[in-house]
């Protein structure tokens, strides 16, 4: 049984508090890799943990004992996200005349970068991480968040089923037309990669 | 098992989602299709490269909206105790003040006093009641049975 698990089980109201506490100092660096490579930003992510945070402790006591805690969060945090994400959508977006227009700068990343300047070692690996994170940004976010429950977080397709309550068949195309979207914008940085090994 | 299912089924093979008969099909076929082959270490490599992310350092404190919360909380939960005392102090003075202006003489003290001023008019006949008692009890018990008369 997980620790989570078992400090569920014992739960009274009067330790309600140090109980979340004790859940999130376990499970917050995971959460907050998680709501990272969902927003790719630093500040969007913590704002968007300390959010989902202050949900899950009003609703704490929903919380099925037996459940694991992280997997509860995820759900949390992608429903949240999903939301700034819609009402992010909905706002008129304002913008100067001379700056280009977001479609056009979207377009304009999507294009094959030149890795030609890369630094070498360590930088490189930060380069990886950098390029990596922008070719999530560039996917739909239910590609991106299935592909990051995978990936990153190492979830099997029964639990990221029920975090993004789908079906596995869904899970399952989700993870796949993910990855063949990011193979296509990586393509051009692993081939250069290859090449400069050679 | 053709290309194209191959190509559907790969990440689910490159997470050990398939069943054993699936894997040695795509296996099978990978040995013998570049294409598929090229591909399938494709989708390895990006597997390998989001699984080797960093994580980011951790900073600032992630329960911050939940303190304010809970000290908004508990701020209002014990202004709300603070009222109820309030009304409940309030409640028992208007109880106090009319019970005083409806019943101004009904104070017990005084009550008690003028009982004591008053003249006792039924004193004599309860003395002569308690007589009667007594000569009740000390006279002779005899038992009256119906039909049958009893002299004294």
């Amino acid at each position: 049984m997980l620790r989570s698990e078992c400090l569920s089980l014992t739960r009274s109201p009067s330790n309600r508090w140090e109980e979340f506490e004790e859940q999130v100092r376990i499970y917050e660096k995971p959460l907050y890799h998680f709501a990272y490579r969902l927003t790719g930003d630093i500040n969007d992510a913590q704002d968007l943990l300390q959010e989902a945070f202050l949900k899950a402790y009003r609703s704490y006591h929903r919380f099925q004992p037996g459940t694991a805690f992280d997997r509860w969060m995820f759900q949390i945090i992608y429903r949240l996200f999903i939301d700034n994400y819609r009402k992010k959508r909905r706002r008129p977006f304002i913008s100067s005349l001379d700056e280009p227009h977001p479609h056009l700068e979207q377009a304009k990343t999507a294009d094959v970068p030149d890795y030609s300047n890369l630094p070498e070692d360590s930088a490189l690996r930060q380069e990886l991480g950098r390029t990596i994170q922008e070719a999530l940004m560039l996917i739909p976010e239910n590609f991106r968040v299935a592909v990051i429950l995978c990936d990153i977080q190492g979830l099997s397709y029964e639990e990221i089923s029920q975090v993004l309550g789908c079906s596995l068949g869904t899970v399952r195309s989700r993870i796949h037309r993910g990855r063949r979207l990011l193979r296509e914008l990586l393509q051009p940085y692993f081939r250069e990669e290859r090449r400069r090994k050679e | 098992m053709n290309c194209h299912r191959v190509q559907k089924l790969l990440s689910s093979y490159l997470d050990q989602e398939l069943s054993a008969e699936e894997r040695r099909e795509i296996r099978k076929h990978l040995f013998a299709c570049a294409p598929c082959s090229r591909l399938c270490d494709e989708l390895t490599l990006i597997k390998d490269s989001l699984e080797g992310l960093e994580p980011p350092a951790i900073g600032g404190d992630f329960l911050r909206k939940v303190h304010l919360y809970r000290e908004g909380r508990l701020l209002q939960e014990t202004f709300l105790w603070g009222k109820r005392l309030a009304m409940a102090a309030v409640w028992i003075l208007l109880f106090l003040l009319t019970s005083f202006l409806l019943f101004p003489n009904s104070s017990g003290p005084e009550l008690a006093k003028k009982e004591e001023q008053l003249p006792d008019y039924g004193a004599r006949e309860r003395t002569t009641l308690q007589q009667e008692a007594k000569e009740e009890s000390t006279r002779l018990f005899l038992p009256r049975l119906p039909g049958i008369p009893v002299s004294r």
